[in-house]
């Protein structure tokens, strides 16, 4: 499948570190009383991205449209469907097992869930060192990093030795995001980073991964279903619905000029903290996302689009309206 | 509006009504769970009124104590390990110490709730129509086909299309904002003169977040009813509130009308939250977001004096002494801050707190 | 001692929190400590303990704690002309022989005794050998899935409906009734429980997202099974491995009763209670004794196993 001219474009990024070309990734379930139906859950369907050294990309959209499988996809995590995934411009996607074991000292997950993403069986400070425990880093090198990253992250020596079960939720993420960090990777995919926590240890956790971009020169993937938290902390946005993207550019251009009509019911149905604006008119969505095992066809949001016509029977490209902002939608 | 009026008439559960009275009143609420770590206060002293047709919010992060605070009205907390002291009224007769009886015909009939979780909320071998139809019926006041066209106007009324087939689907075959919306029709479905919704969106993506949003302010506007909705994201205060409350370690530190405490907010924690959310104008341009430092107080281990003070900026010596008292100013905008101390004590005897910490 | 929760944090400056002294020690003895102060408030468990405690101390030092041990080979040198003497508080009894004797002047006390070591063996044994077999399998069913989860899961189903008796009488009717191929033959039929267990738990944990963290360390399935799955595993494994102890005991006794065990002249508990069953009404201290220590040591070894699953249940882990 060639790519369209603005997929082209998209992909057109000066200094690229995770590039992914026409990304599919489908997971079978079986379902029915008996298990005997297969059922294929399209849950990124066909994606074009670059992502460019040193930026911040947030991606969002609501459940069900694949934003965690994207972020796990290009982490190879999950093996794709279709499509290819280039880091540093190698194809990753069809490499031998111990050269991915290598690449994942360069990329790293931090997850949502701060409770479950940590051993319970293990102390803190040995969660911490075992990226590098697995790559055969010796125990004292080991243990000096993870004092060091303990510190860095507003924990303290002292909380090596402890278990998991005795921190809060705030403090768990801190130490999963130590232990990304203990690698020194150069991509990181948050996924959903602060969304587990309280409003005011979220603040704290999102001025750490600030510091922390710019202490390790890290690139961001930020998965996010929190429209604020992304404008705050993104250089880019994509948008994502039923497996695809549907929009991506500049945070303040896209927040500011929204031009596909999901992102624009994204954006004003989303509440705002500000009660003076409450009146203001609301683009209300309505029904619910249809399932990624059947999506429509042609425009997956024709069902919902208060402004689908004919043309939308087929599936749209990605075109560039403004200079770095792409959407894809008939209206334009 | 309705096609069908119930056999019998709403029965209010005083025989003399207090027109007078708020619809629901917490006076000086203390709940306290006895632990092997020790005593939990979950709740100190909490007081405030909810009015017919407003939708006041119950604001605060996690082990604020506000979902206590709901669940006790309904006699929700288990007791032991709870203990429960001071009043809650409904239509000025207190509940908290009702009978049995009459607290199951008060739930449901008069006070509706609708929690976070629908799924653990609705029974996954019964459909969504037969419960539904239990909720009607069982107050008595449908039954039989009456109860069934009944149910099939609350479902469209909430939203839920094709209502009539969908009666007799079950909870599994119907998605998360559905499922929420069915247990606002269950919750309705008596028309209760009060709604309890504990983080009843949270769960919801934003679209579906919006829509039912909009059903409860809509429902509100035409039934009258109050609504207190509890929540600890500031975006679904802004766009429903009428009446703000900001918990706080058990306490009410804050309350007001919407529009002024947003505008001027009194209380550092208050500030501190709103400075923290990324969507806020005060963060325009800044790269970091004003964090509140330290994190949430233990509930075993509470802070002597106000329970704000390990974290708050503007903390003085007589902070760690006592935990302060009410101050209101002519907005009825009342704060429980040292900071106010020019302004008078709110001297409404049920926004006072009891037991207070020393 | 509990472990409270460390005290606020912020991200400006590190506040160190209140944390006990000792920070270098494993992580076991932590747990351990915690466990120990959970224990002592569940009565039973700690009865359990108790009994099993001083049953251990008995067996282990059954040479030093016996009145008439054997000779250091083996050697029970019963003398004929003291036999079938009753317990010391009865008539004819003498503090010689503190608990009678048997048919062929050996004292009953010390027989019991050393009966509790082999009793102490007969449990321990067979239960690591259906550990290792069981949990390996478990963590390998679970954990793959697919055919070898098939396969396992079909081999437990055969395991399952062969009547251990029976089982044991052809084995070891081919290969000798002797104590190793007692241990060997309950060791290779008790193993399913675990598989079971440990399956479950296994195909629960490997969806957690700490998992999911060391795969995308780069960690091997093998890392993941030892420093992932297993640790996780161990509390059900210490219940099910505690209770099962006891179940082993009786199992074994019960088969050393049948003569698939350990020959006389061997002090066993199973042996003397078999022996025993002859002289009920003659000499019933024969076959009485041997039970109450087997029962005892079962009792405590329940007692304390039913405490530990109530304790290590995942709520009280905290």
């Amino acid at each position: 499948m060639s790519l369209s001219a603005g997929a082209r474009s998209l992909l057109d990024v000066s200094d690229p570190l995770i590039e992914a070309e026409g990304l599919k990734k489908h997971f079978e379930e079986t379902s029915g009383v008996l298990r005997r139906e297969t059922q294929n859950v399209r849950a990124v369907d066909g994606v074009d991205i670059a992502i460019e050294r040193g930026e911040t990309f947030g991606l969002v959209g609501e459940s069900g449209c694949g934003k965690s499988t994207l972020g796990r996809t290009l982490l190879q995590l999950y093996e794709p469907t279709a499509g290819t995934v280039r880091f540093d411009s190698e194809d990753v996607t069809d490499v031998s097992k111990s050269e991915l074991r290598q690449l994942r000292r360069r990329m790293q997950l931090v997850f949502q869930d701060p409770f479950s993403s940590l051993n319970p069986r293990r102390r803190v400070g040995e969660i911490i060192e075992e990226p590098i425990a697995i790559q055969g880093v010796p125990k004292a090198e080991r243990q000096e990093r993870a004092y060091e990253l303990l510190e860095q992250v507003g924990l303290s020596e002292e909380h090596y030795g402890r278990y998991p079960h005795a921190f809060s939720g705030g403090q768990r993420q801190r130490i999963g995001i130590a232990r990304s960090l203990i690698v020194e990777p150069e991509f990181i995919v948050a996924d959903e980073p602060v969304s587990a926590l309280d409003v005011s240890i979220q603040a704290q956790i999102l001025n750490l991964l600030d510091d922390i971009q710019n202490d390790y020169n890290l690139t961001y993937f930020v998965i996010a279903h929190d429209l604020s938290v992304v404008r705050h902390i993104a250089d880019r946005v994509g948008v994502m619905y039923l497996g695809e993207l549907v929009e991506i550019g500049p945070t303040e251009q896209l927040f500011e000029n929204p031009l596909h009509p999901y992102t624009q019911a994204l954006l004003s149905s989303a509440p705002v903290p500000d009660p003076t604006q409450r009146d203001r008119e609301k683009q209300i969505l309505e029904g619910e996302p249809p399932s990624p095992i059947d999506p429509p066809s042609g425009c997956k949001f024709r069902t919902r689009c208060p402004e689908a016509f004919d043309a939308c029977t087929e599936e749209p490209e990605l075109q560039e309206i403004e200079p770095n902002h792409f959407v894809s939608c008939h209206l334009y | 509006m309705t096609a069908n009026t119930p056999s019998t008439t709403h029965t209010s559960l005083t025989e003399s009504d207090d027109t007078n009275a708020p619809l629901l009143e917490y006076d000086t609420l203390d709940v306290t769970f006895e632990t092997q770590r020790g005593d939990v206060k979950a709740v100190n002293g909490v007081s405030f009124a909810l009015e017919a047709g407003e939708i006041l919010c119950l604001v605060g992060e996690s082990g604020s104590g506000k979902s206590v605070t709901a669940q006790s009205s309904l006699n929700l907390v288990p007791q032991p390990p709870g203990v429960i002291e001071g009043e809650i009224r409904y239509r000025g007769k207190d509940i908290r110490t009702a009978s049995k009886n009459e607290i199951r015909s008060i739930r449901g009939n008069d006070i509706g709730i609708i929690f976070q979780d629908p799924i653990s909320s609705l029974n996954p071998v019964h459909t969504v129509g037969g419960q539904v139809i239990e909720a009607l019926t069982s107050h008595d006041r449908w039954s039989g086909a009456e109860a069934r066209e009944r149910a099939v106007e609350l479902m469209e009324k909430v939203g839920i299309p094709d209502a009539s087939a969908r009666l007799d689907d079950y909870p599994f075959e119907f998605s998360g904002g559905m499922r929420q919306r069915v247990m606002i029709a269950i919750a309705l479905a008596n028309e209760p003169d009060v709604l309890i919704a504990d983080e009843a969106t949270t769960a919801l993506d934003v679209t579906i977040e919006a829509q039912v949003l909009k059903l409860i302010t809509e429902l509100r506007d035409e039934t009258g009813m109050g609504v207190i909705f509890i929540t600890h994201d500031f975006g679904v205060v802004a766009e429903i509130a009428d009446r703000v409350a900001v918990m706080y370690g058990g306490n009410i530190v804050e309350r007001g009308e919407v529009f002024s405490l947003f505008e001027n907010p009194k209380h550092p924690y208050t500030q501190g939250l709103l400075g923290s959310i990324p969507g806020t104008a005060v963060q325009a341009g800044a790269d970091h977001l004003q964090a509140i430092e330290g994190e949430p107080p233990e509930m075993t281990d509470l802070p002597t004096g106000c329970t704000f003070h390990p974290r708050c900026p503007k903390a003085m010596e007589h902070c760690r002494e006592e935990m302060p008292p009410n101050y209101v100013d002519s907005d009825d905008h009342q704060v429980r801050c040292y900071l106010h101390d020019d302004l008078p004590e709110a001297d409404d005897s049920a926004t006072r707190g009891r037991g207070e910490r020393e | 001692m509990s472990d409270p929760q460390s005290t606020p944090d912020d991200s400006s400056e590190s506040t160190p929190s209140e944390l006990p002294a000792d920070q270098t020690g494993t992580g076991y003895l932590e747990r351990a400590q915690g466990a120990l102060s959970a224990l002592t408030e569940s009565r039973m468990a700690m009865l359990g303990l108790v009994i099993t405690f001083a049953m251990l101390i008995l067996a282990l030092g059954a040479p030093i704690f016996a009145p008439n041990p054997p000779t250091p080979d083996g050697n029970w040198a019963g003398n004929l002309e003291n036999n079938f003497q009753p317990p010391f508080w009865e008539q004819g009894g003498t503090l010689e022989y503190p608990l009678g004797t048997d048919q062929q002047g050996r004292g009953i006390l010390s027989r019991s005794l050393y009966g509790l070591r082999l009793a102490l063996i007969q449990g321990t044994v067979p239960v690591l050998i259906a550990g290792i077999i069981g949990v390996t399998l478990g963590l390998v069913s679970g954990f793959f899935g697919g055919w070898v989860d098939v396969v396992i899961s079909r081999v437990v189903d055969t395991v399952m409906s062969i009547p251990l008796t029976l089982f044991a009488i052809a084995v070891i009717a081919v290969l000798g009734a002797n104590l190793f191929n007692l241990v060997l033959v309950i060791g290779i039929t008790q193993w399913v429980p675990y598989t079971r267990t440990i399956r479950g738990q296994t195909l629960s944990i490997k969806n957690e997202e700490f998992i999911e963290a060391q795969r995308a360390s780069g960690a091997s399935n093998s890392w993941i099974l030892r420093h992932g799955i297993f640790p996780n595993t161990t509390s059900s494994i210490l219940v099910i491995a505690t209770l099962n102890i006891a179940q082993v005991m009786v199992i074994a006794a019960g088969l050393t009763f049948l003569g698939l065990g350990v020959s006389p002249p061997r002090a066993d508990l199973g042996l003397m209670l078999a022996t025993g069953r002859n002289y009920l009404t003659t000499a019933w201290w024969y076959g009485f004794f041997p039970g109450l220590f087997l029962m005892l040591f079962v009792l405590g070894i329940n007692l304390f196993g039913d405490g530990l699953r109530d304790i290590l249940d995942p709520k009280y882990l905290e």
